[in-house]
């Protein structure tokens, strides 16, 4: 008896505490995990998403809001300033399509961001919305472009017009299209320059998705010049052995970094619209070897296990053991939505529900863990659909 | 200094292991966190994101951190620790049952005589 009270006197504290982890950590997901239909519903604005909206509607309906936050995100990456305006003009333009009666409001705020957005670029030039490295050298295609900029502007331009065409964006719309045809097919892998010799996979498939929206508006025909640009990045810009798509790479098309969450989630739901079968296999890749769960937790890694990089902006912190990144896990819920990967897509909500510090004021929903860019990327992710129905040639551009 | 590790281990076990100091760290930490979220620091976790809400970026740094560590002790172990303190204190009670009933005279028996 004394023997066993011995043991007990052991065991039991250590036991206890073994016992209570085995049931909390199994369980804790269950806490935070969403009605999948508060965030995300097909066609329509779902009541999260909503809430998110309104936050970034309030930011542009109030100069002096969107001066801080602005300032904020700018203070740690110009990049941020522009792409949480395309990001936003995305989710408005399908938040427009989805609810009718919505439409002028919506394109209102896109008009202003547009108009502010290319009055910017003319006024203060390209270097305005980079980072301070793209002023160390010279871009090697001349005269300099980023595609950064045109890629992200025309498709800006084109998810406006895809919503209900103004004729003055037309010619705007299709001069992008033709210098960015023109500079891409020029560059020895079909690809355009974001910083001098430093090419993006993430930024040369938004061009090529805007070059195909472009097609669907104006009735031209760029599928030869799309058609090459697929064969080339699928013959010379892919990853061995992962099959992914890698990021960056030079002028002439060597590879600098190999495949990261923070740009292929993004570039399967560009490449959606323009050659779905490969979008669907880059997703699989992306989510076999990038996309993880934990305990009911979604979330997903920088790079998958055959490559290794180093972190920075794109990625941000890489939560040590797990692996995960904050800006792959980010974008990882725009690529879950785009391919209605619907189990993957909860839980990895339920990890921004837990892990994203969601902060509701009044009718306003933010992430105090994320930032504009950071909730403008969510928000699309909740809402897109509508839009890339209509680039693929689904539904009436003209309503 | 075996003697000495030996009582720091027994000192460290007895603080571990007692239901009161279970309890006690698992309320301190829902405290703890409790008093940064009433001071606003929930906001500073945008340090995550590398943005920085304050242009004392290293302010924001320590915030952002601390407010993220008490979130998680309270959301991830103060259950953990009050559960345990449970379990332990059921086990206990099981280990009295079982003491008492393999006495010299069982009470059932004595009970059904």
């Amino acid at each position: 008896m004394l023997a066993m009270k011995r043991l007990f006197c052991f065991l039991s504290p250590a036991f206890s505490l073994l016992l209570a982890a085995a049931i909390w950590l199994p369980a804790l997901h269950l806490f935070f995990r969403p009605v999948l239909s508060d965030f995300r519903r097909p066609n329509a604005v779902a009541p999260e998403a909503r809430r998110l909206a309104a936050r970034h509607l309030a930011l542009w309906e109030d100069p002096v809001r969107r001066e801080k936050e602005i300032a904020r995100m700018r203070a740690s990456n110009a990049e941020w300033d522009f792409m949480g305006r395309t990001y936003f003009v995305l989710a408005l333009a399908n938040m427009a399509i989805s609810e009718p009666a919505q439409e002028g409001r919506y394109l209102g705020v896109i008009d202003s961001i547009i108009g502010e957005t290319l009055q910017l670029e003319q006024s203060r030039g390209i270097y305005y919305f980079e980072m301070d490295y793209a002023k160390a050298s010279s871009f090697l295609a001349q005269p300099p472009r980023s595609t950064f900029l045109d890629g992200e502007i025309a498709m800006m331009l084109a998810a406006r017009q895809l919503v209900r065409p103004e004729p003055h964006y037309a010619p705007m719309l299709a001069q992008r299209v033709d210098l960015l045809e023109q500079y891409m097919s020029r560059g020895p892998v079909m690809c355009g320059e974001s910083y001098p010799d430093e090419c993006w996979m993430f930024c040369n498939a938004v061009a090529i998705a805007a070059v195909h929206m472009s097609d669907r508006l104006d009735g031209r025909d760029h599928s030869a010049f799309i058609q090459h640009w697929l064969a080339t990045v699928k013959a010379k810009l892919v990853h061995k052995d992962s099959g992914i798509l890698v990021s960056s790479f030079t002028y002439a098309g060597e590879p600098k970094d190999g495949p990261e969450g923070s740009s292929i989630w993004m570039v399967a739901h560009c490449l959606k619209v323009v050659d779905p079968e490969f979008a669907a296999d880059q997703y699989r890749r992306a989510r076999a070897q990038i996309g993880k769960e934990v305990m009911g937790f979604g979330y997903a890694r920088e790079w998958p296990p055959t490559w290794e990089g180093t972190p920075d902006i794109d990625s941000g912190p890489i939560v040590p053991v797990l692996n995960a990144s904050a800006g792959s896990s980010g974008l990882a819920v725009l690529g879950a939505s785009t391919f209605h990967d619907d189990a993957y897509l909860q839980q990895l909500l339920t990890t921004l529900r837990f892990a994203g510090f969601p902060t509701a004021r009044g009718d306003e929903l933010r992430f105090a863990a994320s930032n504009q860019v950071g909730d403008a990327v969510l928000l699309y992710a909740m809402v897109q659909g509508p839009l890339w129905d209509r680039a693929a040639g689904n539904g009436s551009v003209h309503q | 200094m075996s003697r000495t590790a030996g009582k720091l281990r027994g000192f460290l076990g007895h603080l571990l292991f007692r239901r009161a100091s279970l309890i006690g760290a698992a309320i301190l930490f829902v405290v703890l966190f409790a008093v940064f979220h009433l001071l606003g620091w929930r906001d500073d976790t945008a340090i995550i994101s590398g943005t920085s809400i304050t242009p004392n970026v290293n302010s924001t740094v320590i915030r952002g951190m601390l407010y993220g560590m008490t979130y998680f002790l309270a959301v991830v172990v103060s259950p953990i620790l009050l559960l345990a303190a449970g379990i332990n204190a059921m086990l206990r009670w099981v280990l009295t049952e079982v003491k008492k009933g393999a006495g010299p005279i069982p009470s059932r028996s004595r009970a059904g005589s």
